[in-house]
């Protein structure tokens, strides 16, 4: 057990002693533990405290163990004895406790899914006992705007169950902050979400309307929460025991609302106010095949399309790509197109796109490395840039990382890699004490192997037969060269020196 | 008096030595007020007027030497001598950006330089005391301030590197009447004097350090300017990486310890493209042994940047002599050095002394996108403008894309409906032709393709075309151009 972790247990047991001394007390007095004696109540009986003992990893350092730091966030009983609650509470997970209202004892829980793309965690107590007396809750469907919604959960600010209210303020596509680079439909309320909310259910009568997710720190009084379209589809995705994730058709829509040209692509006036242009396509073998630029998109599964790229989605104007949002990886979906002066109808499979899984947060699989002759390589990720920089300063403090993380790709196709390798840092030794290799550059070549993935490098530096290996960086021209024998000999004793169990990660 | 006569006098005044007390080239200092056009990149259609005030020292009489800064587009310039109230008229008789450093005429020719002596030192001192002086309210003051070194320091965006002082000043809140921004600052021009030599001229303040023009690269600015009008800065195209490690040097068959430094990237449409090349291990420059961290020897200054090379008495179209080890041999070639010019880099920074270029075309503003046009946001703008746009600042012209034309704003207008997103995007291609400025623009406005005009951007996050209607498009421009009070709808060097 690490000191904090020790440190967070302490504080939590003096909170719990502190604050339910009585209730403790009776149960010693007793010397058993009745559950269904306690008070009846209402939806709160099946919102659950969670308390989470999280180790992410360091990720420019990513053979070290991280710290173990405590957090809490909120869940809630559904059917089939599994809670729900929010990817972020449990994600780097060691321990996920979980105590259900006005019980005092925690029960240890896993987590079995997360779909860190949905910001959804689907948890399981193996303990039956936790589930005694708790009857599940049942998820209900989009509210109304201008509806009222109550929020229940664990927020700070104390430790006792909570409960706002506020009213349904929108509903439309959203950025979810979890991974950071996806966008779902999302309601907002003037209901308070406040750390430790995250995860609880967003109650319309005694139905579940939503999951409690994120806020806006620069915005008063707006909170997100998940609607159950998004619950459902997580569900339903699992029930195969996998989860695949939400597929994305993969193009740009862009607005079509210049008459000029709306002409320009021969488009009838009776299809005036419809249809929205596709910009760009993604690299994805089935869209590619089947959808162009300059595609106009009419209708998606018999929704008319806006000309400014929105569909009536329940009320609610929304981007269009919501509709994709009910559809599962490897189903297909009914596109109306006008292409070349003709309207065609397309039935197009989609899948998850993970492409570009480096330019959003990841979560739950320890960061790969290779280091060779103390040379760190890492596949560039925005965590780790958000490692070595301020957050969200990147394109100032590493313009070159930036540009090739999130740019370089895709507006240079032909030079595209399954992901770029970062040099991260040098770990110093006489072998590669004279390169003055400029760290943080992305690596080019290795030995004349392009480097299109990290998986690439060792056999790069395995494969070379000559006296030398030479490592070319994308950066302006330079290189790097570093004697093969020597570096060879000094490898694993540098590997030891610096505390590295294994010299890579793939 | 002609040009030719004073630049001679000025010659002779910096080449000497002096020998007088600090008093006695005191009144050589001009305060110096320069109301300039100040041109907005952002709104490139309107302009203020900045007045600023400057320092300056009498060279020849009538000649004012003073920094560039603040000078372009002036439209009423004085001057005034220390311990006389009376403003002259002066004129502008060359400005040299890539120096940094301008020449004025006063147009009553009774500004004369002290009499016994040249303010100008021809070493300057790389450590010890300094007194720096600038006028306060009209006054002349002085503050102390210590040199730190002498480098070459590389300041993102010019294109010369040479020689400057690094003095740390002393100064109290006033640095001078025009010292409240950077900008101010950089075009302050403080006189920097030891002992009664002028060392140099201010070039920028930070709040701690003063960067100063050192007054030996100044006089060999005069020196060449008196011989040649024309004559322009030079530097050297390539970039480079340090040679000190053994392997690199064995690598590239280098016999003996590593020494030198190796070419990494020249760029396609330099000078020197052809000539050195990548891998190439550059030992000497005229006879200036490069050491592996890419100094050389200077035999005033000590261990100084290479870089100093290109302008240590050398200008534009001088021969350099590089001592090269090309694929296991030594080679010597002789180049030409190239003349700087902003308009060399694919983003130039700076359009001296011009007018912003734009074209509205249907409300759509089409701007050369240049580092001036980055600093309409403002003096953070390396951190606050878009990074997609600063990212162009790293990369090379290409042979078919010498320089970029940005879309920099749309003026909304019925035409341009569903583009008033649009902003801060690079152009690609118009109606099918590649766009490397406005001109390029309007060619291929002339050629539609089925009545429309095609503009294509450059690929970023947004969306990567637009169509306009070329029937509409000439009375919507006159409509955007009346309706937002612009002057013209395009102007075009």
């Amino acid at each position: 057990m690490t000191r904090s972790r020790r440190r967070y247990l302490r504080a939590l047991r003096s909170a719990l002693i502190a604050f339910r001394a009585p209730l403790l007390a009776a149960v010693i007095a007793f010397g058993i533990f009745v559950p269904a004696a306690l008070p009846a109540a209402g939806p709160e009986a099946s919102v659950v405290q969670i308390t989470t003992f999280k180790q992410p990893p360091h990720w420019d350092e990513p053979w070290r163990s991280g710290h173990v730091r405590g957090s809490t966030g909120t869940g809630f009983v559904i059917a089939g004895k599994r809670i729900i609650t929010n990817a972020h509470v449990v994600s780097w997970a060691k321990e996920i406790l979980v105590r259900s209202y006005q019980r005092p004892r925690s029960y240890v829980a896993q987590a079995r899914f997360i779909a860190h793309d949905a910001d959804l965690a689907i948890l399981e107590v193996e303990d039956a006992e936790f589930f005694a007396g708790i009857e599940p809750l049942r998820l209900g469907g989009l509210p109304d705007v201008r509806s009222t919604v109550t929020t229940i959960g664990y927020p700070a600010g104390g430790d006792q169950i909570s409960y706002t209210r506020g009213v349904v303020s929108r509903i439309e596509s959203q950025p979810y902050a979890h991974i950071g680079n996806r966008s779902f439909l999302a309601v907002q309320t003037d209901a308070a979400i406040n750390p430790g909310s995250s995860g609880g259910p967003v109650m319309q009568g005694d139905l579940v309307v939503g999951v409690a997710f994120q806020n806006r720190t620069r915005l008063e009084n707006t909170g997100y929460f998940i609607p159950t379209l998004m619950v459902r589809h997580v569900l339903d995705d699992i029930e195969d025991g996998r989860y695949d994730g939400f597929p994305d058709v993969g193009v740009y829509l862009s607005r079509l609302e210049n008459d000029a040209f709306r002409r320009y692509l021969r488009l009838p006036e009776e299809l005036d106010g419809q249809g929205a242009r596709i910009d760009h396509v993604l690299p994805v073998p089935t869209t590619e095949a089947l959808l162009r630029v300059d595609d106009v998109l009419l209708a998606v599964e018999g929704r008319p399309v806006g000309s400014d790229g929105t569909v009536l989605y329940r009320g609610n104007r929304v981007h269009a790509g919501t509709v994709f949002d009910a559809v599962q990886a490897g189903e297909s979906v009914h596109l109306e197109l006008f292409r070349d002066g003709a309207r065609i109808e397309v039935d197009i499979p989609i899948y998850v796109y993970s492409a570009d899984r480096a330019e959003g947060t990841q979560y739950d699989r320890l960061p790969r490395y290779f280091v060779y002759a103390g040379l760190v390589f890492l596949p560039l990720s925005a965590d780790y840039l958000s490692a070595v920089g301020e957050r969200g300063q990147s394109a100032i403090e590493h313009p070159n990382l930036h540009y090739a993380l999130h740019f370089h790709g895709y507006e240079r196709p032909e030079e595209r890699r399954r992901e770029s390798v970062v040099l991260a840092r040098v770990l110093p030794h006489p072998v590669n004490a004279d390169l003055m290799l400029h760290e943080r550059s992305i690596v080019d070549r290795v030995n004349g192997v392009r480097i299109a993935s990290l998986d690439d490098l060792p056999g790069a530096f395995a494969g070379a037969a000559g006296e030398f290996h030479v490592i070319e960086f994308l950066d302006g021209g330079r290189f790097a060269v570093i004697d093969r024998e020597e570096a060879e000999d000094a490898h694993s004793g540098i590997a030891s020196d610096y505390g590295l169990s294994s010299d890579r990660r793939l | 008096m002609k040009r030719g006569a004073v630049c001679a006098c000025a010659l002779g005044l910096l080449m000497a030595v002096g020998q007088g007390a600090l008093a006695e080239w005191a009144p050589s200092m001009v305060w110096i007020e320069a109301s300039a056009i100040r041109h907005s990149h952002y709104q490139p259609w309107s302009s203020s007027v900045r007045t600023v005030h400057k320092n300056g020292v009498v060279v020849e009489d009538g000649k004012v030497l003073t920094t560039a800064e603040g000078l372009e587009n002036a439209t009423l310039l004085r001057v005034r001598v220390e311990g006389d109230g009376r403003w002259r008229l002066a004129s502008v008789d060359w400005i040299d950006p890539h120096a940094n450093l301008a020449l004025l005429s006063a147009a009553e020719g009774d500004i004369r330089p002290a009499e016994s002596t040249s303010p100008f030192a021809r070493q300057v001192p790389d450590s010890g005391p300094v007194r720096i002086w600038h006028f306060l309210d009209g006054r002349a003051v002085s503050a102390p301030g210590t040199v730190r070194r002498v480098h070459v320091p590389h300041v993102p965006g010019r294109v010369v590197a040479h020689l400057m002082l690094e003095v740390i000043a002393e100064f109290d809140a006033g640095l001078s009447d025009s010292a409240s921004g950077a900008a101010e600052s950089a075009a302050a021009s403080q006189i920097v004097a030891a002992g009664s030599e002028v060392i140099g001229l201010g070039a920028g303040y930070d709040g701690k350090l003063l960067a100063v023009i050192p007054a030996s690269f100044i006089a060999g600015v005069l020196e060449r300017r008196q011989r040649d009008p024309d004559a322009a800065l030079a530097w050297y195209p390539f970039s480079w990486q340090n040679g000190q490690s053994p392997a690199i040097a064995a690598f590239l068959g280098l016999p003996g310890r590593p020494r030198g430094v190796v070419v990494s990237a020249v760029p396609a449409l330099s000078a020197f493209s052809g000539h050195l090349l990548p891998r190439d291990l550059i030992l000497s420059i005229d006879a200036f042994e490069i050491e592996s961290d890419g100094s050389y020897l200077d035999p005033s200054y000590g261990y100084l940047s290479l870089h100093n090379l290109s302008t240590r008495d050398k200008f534009a179209g001088d021969l350099s002599t590089f001592e090269i080890w090309r694929e296991g041999r030594p080679l010597s070639i002789e180049l030409a050095l190239p003349r700087a010019r902003y308009t060399d880099a694919l983003v130039p920074d700076r359009d001296f002394g011009r007018r912003p270029q734009y074209a509205v075309v249907g409300g759509l503003v089409f701007q050369p996108f240049t580092a001036d046009y980055l600093r309409s946001w403002g003096s953070e703008w390396r951190k606050s403008s878009p990074f997609r746009l600063r990212h162009y600042l790293r990369e090379s012209p290409l042979p078919g894309r010498r320089h970029l034309v940005v879309l920099s704003q749309v003026l909304p207008d019925p035409f341009n409906t569903g583009y008033r997103d649009f902003a801060f995007r690079i152009v690609d291609r118009v109606n099918g032709q590649s766009i490397s400025n406005l001109r390029d623009l309007e060619a291929a406005l002339e050629r539609p393709r089925h009545g429309f005009h095609v503009v294509e951007l450059l690929p970023d996050r947004g969306p990567s075309r637009i169509v306009l209607d070329s029937a509409g498009l000439d009375e919507a421009t006159r409509r955007v151009v009346d309706r937002y009070g612009l002057p013209e709808a395009r102007v075009i060097h």
